[in-house]
């Protein structure tokens, strides 16, 4: 039961190589923050530096008002799951289960009490116990090594992702395992993956990472409805956002041959604009739409509740923009025109330069 | 048609079969030739021993060999002497060789790659070059006929060995078990005895038979340091059985000890020959 906090991380292997370069974050009691990203964005590197696997180069790191920095990952009172799981293959389940336990030199009593509630919360049969993990499945596996990071009952929970290893069926179940068992114990989660649906579903708030920086640090769904940048707009968000580099004229960007309305409080009009829009907002054009694009289609790909269509955007200017849209699946969309409407509450805009979101409506 | 083709697969099969069998003997004892040469004189009477032309499998068989071995002379002795030599110089050069191993494959010290090349240079050496510089060294500090003079040289010249297989080893195990014994709260030494240590027992198994084969079968250092009957060596001893006058050589004991003095190194090899091909083969550990 403490907060975990990062102040101003930094890890720099050399004057190339600085995986993570100024972290800040926070995690309360009950709160599960997942830290987001492409590979090599320094995601896991700042777990590890969590855990104390690594020093960090420059900051601090508090867990519960403690500082904890330059203390070894034993004495933190942290439990982490592992991305391979890392179960010793020499002992057996029950010894896997208590061997943090041991170290601290816990009782017997205890430590058979304890596992008995974690093989009962993760379903781990008694027979299981005498087994060695060469003899287990893969998701039997995994739930021994969430049960040893339950076990301990540790001040922060650290998940390394410990999903990936699953078949996609068996993920989906213990996506949902996971989120029950965590939001029962009440102690902050630290969990990375790359992963974006297991960040929306499982997370009380998303670090959205790249680069060694945090791009954005907000509950999920304001992640996917305010994107601060135009890296978290095209990261999260499954298909991606069409991101539009488009000229302005006047008051309006120009979208082909559309003339789409600028926001009314930009006070001047830069030379171009990003325009981001998601496919699933874009829509057949309904009475009272304005902002009406025409083109042709020139690849349709079957989701199955909805079909990516793209559409190559018809301008006078011969640009090739492409504009991908959701639509049903009840017409038959190859080579078509179509005309569709880009609603103005769903336009996100960004500034070319820095890729910084531009009057987030709220 | 299909039965015509039966046939004329299991002929080829067959005649495959011989050909193959047949080199496997011709080698087996091509290998063997000596070994088996050895173990049939040590059973044979002595006028057959000497006999000529050469009786190949003797009609007659005698144990008098072997019974003058412990009777006579003190081989119970000699055993007990490569025995303790052997033994000792490899568990502790698997003791100083596994956490110099560990070290160099994880802990990567400053000098590490400096560290290595020694070790490998120092592999180049042969024995007999460094047998001067030892016995000054073991005359001056009193160590001849001491079993020391035999196990430190012994360990000191199969460490490059262990230190080599054991790190490449080392360096195949997974780092993500190092982390979770690292956040369960094992400290470095914790970690190398109770969790790595038993998963490299194949290498540990492995390296311990070499360095047991070779401090066991060398000749050259135990000649020289050990000059008291008692505490010689078994290759050392052998070489040395005297007949009861200057002119017989006993082929007939030396045949029976060379056969005892063999068949330790045979029965360890057979008894942990699984683990040897693992440790040879340093198949990835799944952790």
């Amino acid at each position: 039961m403490a907060k975990l906090e990062l102040t101003n991380i930094n890890k720099t292997y050399s004057s190339k190589v600085v995986p993570v370069k100024d972290i800040s974050l926070s995690v309360d009691d009950d709160e599960f923050l997942t830290l987001l990203g492409p590979s090599g964005c320094g995601k896991s590197t700042t777990l590890r530096l969590i855990a104390g696997l690594e020093e960090p180069t420059r900051g601090k790191i508090t867990i519960g008002n403690v500082d904890v920095t330059n203390t070894r990952p034993g004495d933190r009172n942290i439990a982490m799951v592992f991305q391979s799981y890392a179960l010793y293959p020499h002992l057996t389940v029950y010894e896997n289960l208590c061997s943090g336990l041991k170290l601290k030199k816990t009782p017997a009593a205890e430590i058979r009490q304890r596992v008995a509630q974690a093989a009962e919360v993760l379903g781990l049969d008694v027979s299981l116990m005498n087994r060695k993990p060469g003899q287990l499945s893969g998701g039997q596996r995994q739930r021994v090594a969430v049960g040893r990071a339950l076990v301990r009952r540790p001040d922060v929970f650290l998940l390394d992702e410990p999903l990936s290893n699953l078949d996609a069926l068996l993920r989906e179940r213990v996506r949902a395992d996971i989120k029950q068992i965590f939001a029962a114990q009440k102690v902050p989660v630290v969990y990375v993956t790359h992963d974006q649906t297991e960040a929306m579903t499982l997370s009380t708030n998303v670090a959205v990472l790249n680069n060694g920086y945090v791009q954005q640090l907000d509950p999920p769904e304001r992640i996917y409805s305010h994107p601060a940048n135009q890296f978290v707009a095209g990261f999260v968000g499954s298909p991606q956002m069409n991101l539009l580099t488009l000229p302005c004229l006047g008051r309006y960007a120009m979208l082909g041959d559309c003339k789409i309305n600028l926001p009314e409080n930009m006070v001047t009009v830069p030379p171009q604009i990003v325009l981001g829009i998601r496919p699933e907002s874009v829509r057949i054009p309904q009475p009272g739409d304005t902002q009406i694009i025409g083109g042709k289609v020139f690849l349709r790909e079957h989701l199955g509740m909805h079909n990516l269509v793209s559409v190559r955007v018809d301008s006078s200017l011969g640009s090739d923009i492409t504009v991908r849209v959701l639509l049903p699946t009840d017409q038959n969309w190859s080579n078509k025109d179509i005309t569709l409407a880009l609603p103005h509450q769903n336009i996100h805009w960004f500034d070319v330069q820095t890729g910084n979101a531009l009057f987030r409506n709220i | 048609m299909a039965v015509i083709s039966k046939k004329a697969e299991t002929i080829n099969l067959s005649w495959q079969s011989i050909v193959l069998g047949f080199a496997v003997i011709l080698v087996t004892i091509f290998c063997l030739a000596p070994i088996l040469w050895q173990v049939l004189t040590s059973f044979k009477v002595n006028e057959d021993i000497a006999a000529i032309p050469t009786k190949y499998f003797p009609s007659r068989y005698t144990l008098n060999h072997y019974i003058e071995l412990f009777t006579r002379r003190r081989f119970w002795a000699y055993i007990l002497n490569s025995a303790f030599v052997s033994i000792t110089s490899t568990v502790v050069s698997l003791a100083i060789g596994a956490p110099a191993a560990y070290a160099l494959a994880r802990l990567r010290p400053w000098g590490g790659k400096v560290i290595l090349a020694g070790v490998l240079i120092v592999t180049l050496f042969p024995g007999i070059l460094l047998f001067f510089g030892l016995l000054e060294v073991v005359q001056v500090l009193h160590l001849g006929n001491n079993y020391l003079s035999l196990i430190i040289p012994y360990t000191a010249i199969n460490l490059p060995l262990t230190i080599l297989v054991l790190r490449s080893f080392f360096e195949q195990l997974p780092k993500d078990l190092e982390d979770a014994a690292k956040v369960d709260g094992y400290n470095t030494w914790q970690m190398l005895t109770q969790i790595l240590l038993p998963m490299t027992i194949p290498a540990l198994v492995t390296t311990g038979i070499l360095t047991f084969i070779f401090a066991w079968n060398e000749f050259i250092f135990a000649l020289t340091f050990m000059t008291r009957d008692e505490l010689k060596t078994i290759p050392v001893a052998a070489a040395q059985l005297g007949g009861a006058s200057v002119f017989e050589i006993p082929y007939g004991p030396i045949a029976a000890a060379t056969v005892i003095g063999t068949l330790p190194l045979v029965l360890l090899v057979l008894f942990f020959q699984r683990k040897i091909v693992q440790g040879l083969t340093a198949g990835a550990v799944k952790g």
